[in-house]
């Protein structure tokens, strides 16, 4: 039972049912108009040397209509993502996102997919690129190349460091960043990358040019003296060393700008898979949860619209009409200065116990604030949990097994079922099954 | 509409396919390409054909155990939920779920 039978399954439900839909779609869409033309015929006999051609064109234009229906709910079926479909062309299925999530599946895609989308590496991208931004480009940066991008964090940090340094204590600093630099030795010398370990810290209290340092530069400067260490194995290296170079020459900072420009399209991903994953399942997500989200916007619409009303029409009632427009007005503004008033002082205050939970009507995802003030109907609560409550909200966030049951037994705690023609949706990946045997204690 | 000579379920239109399909009849109807009467009649028809299919060219087997949280009977429709759940494919592949719900309506060997 692997995942690719699903595929070919669905494949198949389509197809039949296009199939079995043929005459539906025939009968309704020709049956109204051609129908009436018929009638028709039969009293003006000149029409019906037309109406076989009529007919045809309609006929179709109905396949083409069937086609659009076919296609398009194989696109759909693809966006859902659930298994490699036959009609995908393979190398860019939209399957990538269900793949990623569950790579125990290897059915589904070829992992050197993903290499595809790799930037070329490194070294190219570092000193020469001129602002690139970050998410353009090396959003798909896979994790291999992560690593190797790794070094210009701190080099970043450093450069940024360095150029605060100047910034605040000007041609003093100088000094110190020499020394720093002096410390960091090997960084000046592209020969030999490594061998400067360890001196940098005493080194940097001796030296003469920098008697007036002050500890916060102190602190500063053994930052960036690790920061430099970290650095010193990667590729930039080579890079970086006229840059600093120019420092010590020009001392007048003109190159911080250039070397924050320089350094931002080095920020990659490094933190697992990238974002336009993410982004995709997201969007997934939100496309499947907008019916109940839609839901409540509805119902907090309504409620809003119907406190409203009957404000207006209590604060409406007894007065004479010239005066009721101002009186809503005011009303009105009323409630919107008292909804906004008491979240003003929330955020002023610091919260130190924890995660906010916010009771403001704000968000919309929360439900218990709703189901508080609401109707108190059935169809308010969202965790309704009836039978008829398992249908699609159920499949997003729950793995269900459909399907129907041969038999069912239980010898006290212990339940056997056979099940047949299922279709298991687990973790957004399905699949079918003919027969499935099942024993579960309560 | 699922009473036609044969009776089939309605429980399939909320897997993948059936949303599928659904979205695509939604579509098709709010660009009034089709009757909303005729996307119903193709659901319908979803719902026969996907039992055909299911019964007809399906041949794999599965087994799983788990611990059953939940269970209810109504309407001849079974309705569990298992908790940490363990499925072996026919393949000897196996994984585990968290929770899983199963709805299983009786099966007609008639209706097939």
């Amino acid at each position: 039972m692997t995942n690719q039978l699903v595929g070919d399954v669905y494949a198949e439900i389509i197809k039949e049912v296009i199939k079995q839909s043929a005459e539906d779609f025939e009968t309704t869409g020709v049956g109204q108009g051609t129908l009436q033309e018929l009638q028709a015929s039969g009293h003006a006999p000149f029409l019906s040397t037309s109406l076989p051609a009529q007919l045809k064109i309609r006929l179709e234009r109905l396949s083409q209509r069937k086609r659009g229906c076919e296609n398009e709910w194989q696109t759909k079926l693809t966006e859902h993502g659930v298994a490699q479909m036959p009609w995908d062309p393979k190398p860019e299925t939209r399957a990538p996102a269900p793949a990623a999530a569950h790579p125990t599946n290897a059915t589904n895609l070829p992992p050197s997919q993903y290499a595809s989308y790799n930037t070329p590496p490194s070294t190219a991208a570092n000193g020469n690129r001129v602002k690139a931004e970050p998410g353009t480009d090396h959003q798909y940066t896979g994790l291999p190349n992560g690593y190797v991008h790794n070094g210009p964090q701190p080099q970043g940090g450093s450069a940024r460091a360095q150029q605060l340094i100047q910034q605040q204590y000007g041609a003093s600093a100088n000094a110190s960043l020499n020394a720093m630099q002096r410390a960091g030795g090997g960084l000046a010398l592209p020969g030999q990358p490594q061998q400067q370990h360890g001196q940098p810290r005493p080194q940097g209290l001796q030296l003469p040019g920098q008697p007036q340092q002050t500890q916060q530069q102190y602190a500063m400067q053994q930052q960036q003296q690790a920061a430099m260490q970290r650095q010193q194995p990667q590729l930039h290296q080579q890079q970086q060393q006229p840059r600093i170079k120019m420092e010590n020459s020009s001392p007048q900072l003109p190159q911080g700008p250039f070397q924050q420009q320089q350094q931002q399209p080095n920020y990659s991903q490094t933190d697992g898979a990238d974002d336009a994953l993410g982004q995709w399942q997201a969007l997934l997500a939100e496309r499947r949860a907008v019916s109940p989200e839609q839901r409540q916007q509805a119902d907090r619409m309504m409620r809003d619209q119907v406190m409203q009303s009957s404000a207006d029409l209590e604060s409406g009632l007894m007065l004479p009409l010239n005066e009721l427009s101002s009186s809503k007005r005011q009303k009105r503004g009323k409630t919107a200065a008292s909804s906004s008033k008491p979240r003003q002082p929330r955020s002023d205050i610091p919260q130190l116990d924890g995660v906010a939970d916010d009771e403001d009507e704000e968000k919309p995802d929360v439900k218990e604030e709703d189901d508080a003030d609401a109707i108190n109907s059935d169809l308010d609560d969202p965790d309704d949990d009836g039978p008829n409550g398992m249908g699609d909200e159920d499949d997003e966030h729950g793995d269900t097994i459909l399907c129907t049951y041969d038999k069912v037994q239980r010898v006290k705690n212990k339940w056997k079922c056979t099940l047949k023609d299922g279709i298991m949706s687990v973790g957004k990946k399905e699949w079918v099954f003919h027969k499935g045997t099942g024993e579960f204690e309560w | 509409m699922a009473q036609q000579n044969q009776m089939s379920y309605e429980l399939y239109r909320s897997t993948s396919v059936g949303i599928a399909l659904a979205d695509t009849l939604d579509d098709l109807i709010s660009s009034r390409r089709i009757e909303p009467q005729l996307a119903m009649k193709i659901m319908g028809t979803f719902d026969e054909s996907i039992a055909k299919v299911l019964n007809d060219k399906v041949k794999a087997r599965m087994s799983f155990k788990g611990h059953l949280d939940t269970y209810r009977f109504c309407d001849e429709v079974w309705t569990f939920v298992i908790k940490d759940i363990h499925f072996k494919m026919e393949n000897s592949s196996t994984f585990d779920a968290e929770k899983i719900k199963i709805v299983a309506c009786l099966a007609k060997e008639k209706a097939a």
